[in-house]
């Protein structure tokens, strides 16, 4: 990894808040890979994770208070993996603790929360890098592709994210840290919030605005149609994006098969990707016309966080940016706004 | 087997030359006469053996002796044949989709049935294997409780790959045909999900003229159904360049998914490999339209499935609630009252 920075302490000391299935599957895995890295301080409400994730990945210390983590001055940076309502606030105290942060996705379920962040970010002279992160090759390539004019005008775009449930996951957590089964949080409105649309659809959404710019409205279909939960398992949005295309965003936690997909229709040419396979196809009239499959570099593990650590080594600004985190965040919401009333809800913040 | 006297109202559909095939490879038929406006086209059915041909189709029907009137005509005016060939006793084969408009749906329906006659519409997709085994999944269980169907229509647009100017110039003509790619290709999906599902609980839609650099009503259109326990999206698109060979349609259930892919039909359960089957060829009687309709004459049977009025009239509601949302903004409830 390329380091420019002149500073005493060229290795990241980081905490983790928030110690469940996310940061074992994830986050952990993924930073203890990075040299320049040092785990300082496992916090979560559950002592046995505190304790457990700290024995597992060498920290040195544990606490069930994240207070106890923003007042410590060994903690450069924090990674906040908590319940979904709380990543936004709890970052902002993060950042105001003068600190760098990643941010679990969703990046917040209230606008008012979102908001603050990207306030909180702006001021602060630290990183905000909000998940979900998206510049793997296969996407790098697509918005290559599409810039160059190869497509010609995209039209139509298409994205889905979608998997079987998330109570497998997390019983598989509860049985990883030996505690007794209970429901799973993610159908507990009163603790997640909200459902399907923002644990998965946020990958969809973050792609079509990642390729396609901002979203101008949107209607959604947003229902629970399986799970024994408390909020949504299903949703389909139709955006109109700034540029006139039309797009539709897709996600449930039905599916029995995991499956990412993203398609971009455009007049001179078409684009097909699958994440899960890490696959491009790309169908262009010029020079020659056909599909292709562009050869791509192997998959890359530990990208989003070799992206926040590089970041803060070298000052440079994480993408995607608060600030179109958020807008993804104002779609998800404008998207049960308008299943509520049934009508196109306009957005009003637009893409950095 | 009785000998039915066919004649066409109306040559301005494309889809009519494949039907007219279809016709002479039966025996039994007698292809009587064509009706349209447009002497070339005329000439081309006379050349398809079609022995007599008039200046339109009211003349047609003044004329001849029919048992099964085709219909060709603009999506807007099949509502006038209709209600002029059923009080005389005339079987109706309609191209798809019915009509341009909801209220000319309605009238169709209630002339066939005081009448007694057969009003046929024909969906091309009806007539394919991979279709017909995947709906048969569906409708079976095979992938548990369905919660979200798409089909994507898309292509160049209508004058892009190659249709006759008689057919594009009603397709890009918002009155005569509905709309644009929304009516044209909307339509398929929603005849596939008013045939498995019913009608939604409401729909919304959008329609843009995203790239055409010529008069059209809209080349880019969706449509969002909202059932009780399912989502389906209709995909329309004039301006498509290549289409990736993904499953279409697709289905996903509670226990799988099932999609036809080219030929064939990729069915994936939960937990498992997806695998591939070849669906067998559809039974006699089956196979295209009009075998399908001299089989329910035959037998004494309605039409049925995705061909019938009642299913078709349903799709034109969809189509119906699209259209109206996408100029609103606002989703439809279905049924739709009227303004």
């Amino acid at each position: 990894m390329r380091c420019e920075r002149n500073s005493p302490m060229d290795t990241v000391r980081y905490a983790m808040i928030g110690c469940g299935g996310i940061a074992h599957m994830f986050h952990l895995p993924e930073m203890t890979r990075i040299p320049q890295t040092e785990f300082v301080v496992a916090c979560d409400l559950r002592e046995n994770r505190a304790r457990l994730t700290a024995e597992k990945y060498g920290a040195n210390e544990w606490t069930t208070d994240y207070r106890n983590v923003l007042a410590r001055d060994d903690v450069e940076a924090v990674i906040v993996a908590t319940y979904h309502p709380t990543h936004a606030p709890i970052a902002c105290e993060v950042l105001e603790a003068g600190k760098h942060v990643l941010v679990q996705k969703p990046m917040a379920t209230r606008l008012e929360d979102a908001d603050r962040l990207v306030e909180v970010a702006a001021k602060s002279s630290k990183k905000t890098y909000c998940l979900p992160f998206l510049w793997m090759p296969e996407y790098e390539l697509a918005a290559e592709i599409i810039a160059s004019g190869d497509l010609g005008k995209v039209v139509q775009l298409r994205a889905r994210a979608a998997h079987d449930g998330p109570e497998g996951y997390y019983a598989g957590t509860q049985k990883a840290f030996h505690e007794q089964p209970e429901q799973c949080v993610f159908f507990q409105k009163a603790i997640s919030e909200q459902g399907a649309l923002f644990d998965m659809g946020v990958y969809a959404i973050s792609v079509l605005t990642g390729l396609a710019g901002s979203a101008v409205r949107v209607v959604g279909s947003v229902k629970t149609l399986d799970k024994n939960a408390e909020v949504d398992d299903t949703a389909s949005l139709l955006l109109e994006m700034e540029s006139g295309a039309i797009a539709v965003a897709e996600t449930t936690w039905c599916q029995a098969a995991s499956a990412e997909e993203v398609a971009i229709f455009g007049t001179e040419g078409t684009l097909h990707l699958n994440p899960c396979h890490h696959s491009l196809r790309l169908y262009v009239k010029k020079p020659k016309e056909g599909w292709f499959e562009p050869q791509l570099p192997p998959p890359q593990q530990g990208a989003a966080h070799r992206h926040f650590v590089e970041c803060i080594l070298n000052d440079q600004p994480p993408k995607p940016s608060p600030g179109q985190a958020r807008h993804v965040v104002e779609i998800m919401l404008a998207a049960l706004q308008s299943w509520k009333e049934e009508r196109w809800v306009p957005l009003r913040s637009r893409m950095p | 087997m009785k000998k039915y006297r066919v004649g066409f109202a109306g040559l301005v559909h494309d889809h009519i030359w494949g039907q007219i095939e279809y016709w002479k490879a039966m025996s039994d038929i007698e292809l009587v006469a064509a009706g349209d406006p447009n002497p070339p086209l005329l000439e081309k059915a006379r050349a398809n053996g079609v022995p007599q041909t008039y200046d339109s189709w009211e003349e047609l029907l003044e004329k001849e002796e029919l048992d099964i009137v085709e219909v060709a005509t603009d999506n807007a005016s099949a509502v006038r044949v209709v209600e002029a060939a059923a009080p005389r006793g005339l079987h109706i084969k309609i191209e798809k989709p019915m009509s341009a408009r909801l209220e000319q749906a309605n009238r169709m329906v209630s002339a066939a049935e005081k009448a007694g006659v057969q009003l046929m519409i024909h969906w091309p997709t009806a007539f394919v294997p991979a279709n017909a085994l995947m709906f048969q999944m569906i409708k079976r269980g095979d992938i548990g409780q369905p919660y979200y169907f798409r089909l994507r229509c898309a292509h160049a647009g209508p004058r892009e790959i190659g249709c006759s100017h008689y057919f594009w110039e009603w397709l890009y003509d918002e009155e005569r045909n509905g709309a644009g790619a929304l009516i044209d290709y909307c339509c398929y999906c929603a005849d596939m999900c008013s045939y498995l599902f019913g009608l939604p609980q409401s729909v919304v839609g959008i329609r843009s003229v995203l790239a055409k650099e010529y008069p059209v009503p809209d080349d880019n259109a969706m449509i969002l159904m909202k059932y009780e326990n399912l989502f389906g999206v209709a995909e329309a698109c004039w301006t498509e360049v290549a289409t990736p060979l993904q499953p279409n349609p697709i289905c996903l259930g509670t226990e799988g998914n099932v999609g036809v892919v080219g030929a064939e039909v990729v069915v994936q359960k939960r937990d498992g490999e997806a695998e591939t089957i070849d669906p067998p060829p559809l039974s006699e009687g089956q196979q295209n339209g009009p075998a399908y309709l001299i089989s329910c004459l035959e037998a004494g049977k309605t039409v049925e499935g995705q061909c019938s009025a009642s299913v078709s009239r349903d799709a034109q509601e969809i189509l119906e609630g699209g259209l109206l949302s996408a100029d609103r903004g606002e989703a439809i409830r279905i049924p739709i009252h009227p303004a």
